[in-house]
């Protein structure tokens, strides 16, 4: 059943891969890579947003692999119709220096480490952790048990605690799989969330090893996978790693923008965010905060041509998520306590201080590495140098803006949170600084001194 | 070698150390959960699995009520909102709302609770005893 859920969701990720080469056709191995790891998750994304227009339109049929089929037969033909006289496989012999494969070989354990804590996590909990099962599993269930009334689904009358409201990235593409599978098999989920662990890690070791180098990535990885936040928490079914998955997409084709000045890259990283605003209430506040970290990062270099092609890839999935939330969601909890009532606790002093001890505290402690990784990142980064590009300054500052301005959002949604403010913040802060954790560390690795230059030069 | 250099090496050698060794630490910590052989979740799907064959719709609403909606009988403040979440993914597509306002309402009561609820409600409702503590409430009166 592992293996077959895998087949049903290949063609989907393969139409993804092939829209990423459609609207970006860097070539090279390197460029491959992160094609293919940008693509798993494009692939995810857009399967689940068309299967919604389709469970709109034909609730009572089955044919959505067919839907998918198409689409990538569609897509192939575009390929190899645009390819035909380029299609050439040039293999350049691959050589590594004596540090990459140290650091290789330390990634490996650790990528072995961290798949067997993945697997212990499913096989122990095979419906997930808690919001898993609450909220994406549980919509998946509503949406597959009773495919033709599934719009009920979204009532009202569902108790707010179980965040019907919340857009449906990982529900629907549970539920279209477990409709061609033909039953309801936790396999399903666990493979889910073992593509968008493999898409994540492999798009931040990809992309800088085609920005910086491979000995980069290998850094970055074994920093990444080294803590429980992939092989554990990855693992547990919640969309906080999809959504960290959709935001590192998002600022790795920025960056990608801002060295190569290619318009396909701004489409697709504008249709990244719109895929993460459809996987987390999260994802919208990021969409906001995208657009005038762009608008200011590239003032000087036509800022509303970024933005036209940005706004291009986003409409679809907003249109989705908009539809999504005007027309079928219950309203939100986390803002439910009404202009009067939010503004008072905004003015409360004493509120502001509990956020920012909470916030110092994670920051000083993330990552389960006992002393936290943001110290070990600053130690890290006084050792080996920043060497940032002046060319790539907007991508540096359009990354930079949308952490902070995504982070005071996050402050600002603490401050007038209906619920008791200690409870969310225990409840949630930790996974929240994940979903940052993983840009930054792009951002990181980007500016700091590529670890083969800093040791060659000695 | 100048110290900077020699910095930079501690450093790597320090990293992939961390990692590893935390990569164990996550392992053992993955291994801690829970138990091979069953699962909470699993668990209560078999529980309340005979109680979809009882009610008359596959997707509607009905009521929920547990020990804490009776009163005079003892519960546990942490289980019951772990129960009624796990309830609600199990019985899913049906939406439970807490009460037992609805035409039909599903009681999980110890015997000593339901003993206590049925004093109180006597003729208000058809009962159909399920097993593990649970009961189907049909009510009669509206």
């Amino acid at each position: 059943m592992t293996l077959l859920s895998i087949l049903v969701f290949l063609p989907s990720m393969l139409a993804g891969v092939l829209i990423v080469h459609l609207l970006w056709s860097e070539r090279g191995w390197k460029a491959v890579w992160v094609k293919i790891f940008l693509g798993i998750g494009l692939g995810l994304g857009q399967a689940s947003l068309l299967d919604f227009i389709y469970m709109l339109l034909f609730s009572s049929e089955n044919g959505f692999l067919f839907v998918q089929l198409v689409l990538f037969a569609g897509l192939l033909t575009a390929v190899i119709v645009r390819e035909r006289k380029n299609i050439r496989f040039t293999f350049s012999g691959i050589q590594f220096t004596r540090l990459q494969i140290v650091l290789l070989a330390g990634l490996l354990i650790v990528t072995i480490l961290s798949a067997l804590s993945a697997v212990n996590v499913w096989v122990r909990e095979p419906h997930g952790a808690w919001d898993a099962w609450m909220m994406y599993n549980r919509a998946a269930r509503f949406i597959y048990r009773d495919q033709t009334g599934w719009l009920g689904s979204f009532s009202r009358q569902m108790d707010p605690i179980f965040h019907a409201d919340y857009p449906l990235q990982l529900g629907m593409d549970i539920a279209w799989v477990w409709q061609v599978v033909g039953q309801e098999t936790q396999r399903v989920p666990i493979v889910l969330s073992g593509l968008f662990m493999l898409a994540c890690a492999g798009l931040l070791g990809a992309s800088l090893n085609m920005t910086k180098s491979l000995g980069q990535a290998s850094i970055a990885l074994i920093l990444l996978l080294g803590s429980s936040l992939i092989g554990n928490e990855g693992a547990s079914q919640r969309a906080d790693l999809p959504l960290a998955y959709f935001f590192l997409s998002t600022v790795v084709l920025i960056y990608l923008y801002a060295s190569s000045k290619k318009p396909g890259l701004l489409i697709l990283a504008g249709f990244m965010a719109g895929l993460a605003a459809w996987t987390k209430n999260e994802g919208s506040l990021f969409v906001l905060v995208t657009l005038p970290a762009l608008f200011i990062a590239f003032y000087h270099q036509k800022p509303w041509h970024v933005l036209g092609w940005y706004l291009l890839g986003l409409a679809f999935p907003m249109i989705v998520v908009l539809y999504f939330k005007e027309f079928l969601a219950p309203p939100s909890d986390v803002l439910g306590n009404g202009v009067i009532r939010s503004i008072q606790q905004a003015l409360d002093l004493s509120r502001h201080i509990i956020i920012l001890e909470s916030f110092g505290a994670d920051l000083l402690s993330f990552g389960g590495w006992g002393i936290g990784i943001l110290p070990i990142l600053f130690a890290y980064a006084l050792i080996f140098k920043l060497a940032p590009s002046s060319r790539l300054r907007p991508a540096y500052l359009a990354i930079s803006l949308i952490l902070i301005l995504q982070a005071i959002g996050y402050y600002g949604i603490y401050l007038i949170t209906p619920y008791d403010l200690q409870w969310h913040i225990d409840f949630s802060l930790g996974r929240l600084v994940f979903q940052l954790y993983v840009p930054f560390l792009f951002l990181f690795f980007t500016i700091v001194t590529d670890v083969e230059n800093a040791l060659a030069v000695k | 070698m100048n110290v900077r250099s020699v910095l930079q090496r501690v450093m790597l050698v320090g990293m992939i150390a961390a990692g590893i060794y935390f990569g164990v630490q996550n392992l053992r910590a993955a291994i801690g959960i829970g138990n091979l052989t069953s699962d909470p979740v699993s668990e209560w799907e078999v529980r309340f699995q005979p109680v979809k064959k009882f009610l008359p719709f596959k997707r509607g609403v009905i009521g929920y009520i547990t020990n804490s909606d009776v009163p005079g009988a003892k519960y546990d403040v942490n289980n019951e909102e772990g129960e009624y979440t796990l309830t609600q993914y199990t019985m899913a597509p049906i939406i439970l709302v807490r009460g037992d306002n609805e035409q039909w309402t599903l009681a999980n009561l110890n015997t000593k609770a339901f003993q206590i609820w049925s004093q109180s409600n006597h003729g208000q409702f058809r009962v159909i005893p399920l097993k593990d503590d649970l009961y189907l409430l049909q009510r009669l009166t509206p």
